[in-house]
């Protein structure tokens, strides 16, 4: 009698019954956001520990006295002008990724689809070389996995010095600009699928979802990035 | 071919045509200030101000900036119930690293000088 009653229930009653995805999307997004869900892990480990051995100094370095040039402002102090120049290009290219999804999911239009993400190649070009740029510029400065300069600190160094600030910053930023260059060199694959009319023969742009979704985390975890190093 | 019905009922029930472009724009714009402002903050905070409150500052406004990222443009904010509770249920347990590490940083800096 029981046994009866279960199969003429409904698969629809109960969403995790069976038959359907209780997330409602495909198999490929779901895999992604478990992907991303992780590697948020991967950050925040970072970026915990970033912050327990910040707190067991007494001084720590000040962002405005370590990030204050400008390529071609040589000798002229710009505190974070750089690195909101960086974010600022990392935003566009985020919105030009989600216009390549829309024109993707919503039109199938490939023209589109193709100018957004060749757009998103451009910004992510170029947040990876301004990266390369201020890498470069602090190394020259002095900055090593496990020194800094006494300039850091504005001018005056402390008795017990961060031995890890470098470490965590190389680190960190590399392990960030390693995802934007991954994404980038992804998107540059999918946007030589759209020209030729894969995701048209398809009949689906999903693929350009899926790798939005990656594109739009790497920007996430450059707002968390950029309050740890830069603000704070 | 099956599964990919899902994505393409889910992004036309949003918003069709220009409105989700409105929506993203709207998002990016929003962002670009919070941003523009935090810098501003940044540069302008007097030394001798209670350094807590800019950082309280800092941290509910890149909160409100991950809010919009994973909200509007990864479109959580249009998902399941059941999704968005498997990406943001796990993110409790960061949460939980925060505070037990830098508590314990906190302990290593009054330990020096022992």
């Amino acid at each position: 009698m029981s046994a009866e009653m279960t199969l003429d229930t409904p698969a629809t009653k109960n969403i995790w019954n069976g038959g359907r995805s209780p997330f409602k999307v495909s198999w490929g997004k779901l895999m992604m956001w478990y992907f991303l869900v992780g590697d948020s892990f991967s950050f925040g480990t970072f970026l915990i520990t970033y912050g327990a051995l910040r707190f067991s100094y007494d001084a720590w370095p000040n962002p405005n006295d370590v990030f204050n040039s400008f390529p071609f402002f040589e000798g002229v102090k710009l505190p974070l002008m750089f690195v909101s120049l960086m974010t600022f290009i990392l935003i566009m290219s985020s919105v030009t990724m989600v216009l390549a999804v829309h024109y993707g999911n919503h039109d199938k239009n490939r023209k589109k689809v193709a100018t957004w993400l060749l757009f998103t190649i451009i910004g992510g070009a170029l947040f990876l070389g301004c990266q390369a740029w201020e890498w470069t510029h602090l190394i020259r400065e002095g900055m090593t996995l496990h020194s800094i300069p006494a300039e850091f600190y504005g001018g005056h160094q402390p008795s017990y010095p961060s031995a890890a600030f470098g470490w965590l910053f190389f680190t960190i930023t590399g392990f960030h600009g390693f995802h934007v260059l991954i994404g980038v060199v992804i998107n540059i694959i999918i946007f030589l699928k759209v020209i030729q009319g894969y995701y048209d023969r398809k009949d689906s742009y999903e693929m350009i979802e899926k790798i939005g979704l990656y594109w739009h985390f790497v920007d996430l975890v450059w707002v968390f990035v950029f309050m740890a190093f830069y603000l704070l | 071919m099956k599964q990919d019905t899902y994505t393409n009922a889910a992004a036309t029930t949003v918003a069709d045509g220009n409105g989700m472009v409105k929506t993203i724009w709207r998002t990016f714009w929003i962002l670009l200030i919070v941003t523009i402002v935090e810098v501003a903050c940044a540069l302008i905070y007097p030394a001798s101000a209670p350094r807590m409150i800019l950082n309280v500052f800092f941290i509910a406004m890149s909160l409100l900036k991950a809010i919009y990222i994973v909200g509007v443009f990864m479109h959580l904010k249009f998902e399941a119930k059941f999704l968005i509770m498997l990406v943001l249920l796990p993110t409790i347990l960061l949460l939980y690293a925060v505070a037990i590490m830098l508590t314990e940083g906190n302990s290593w800096l009054n330990m020096q000088g022992y």
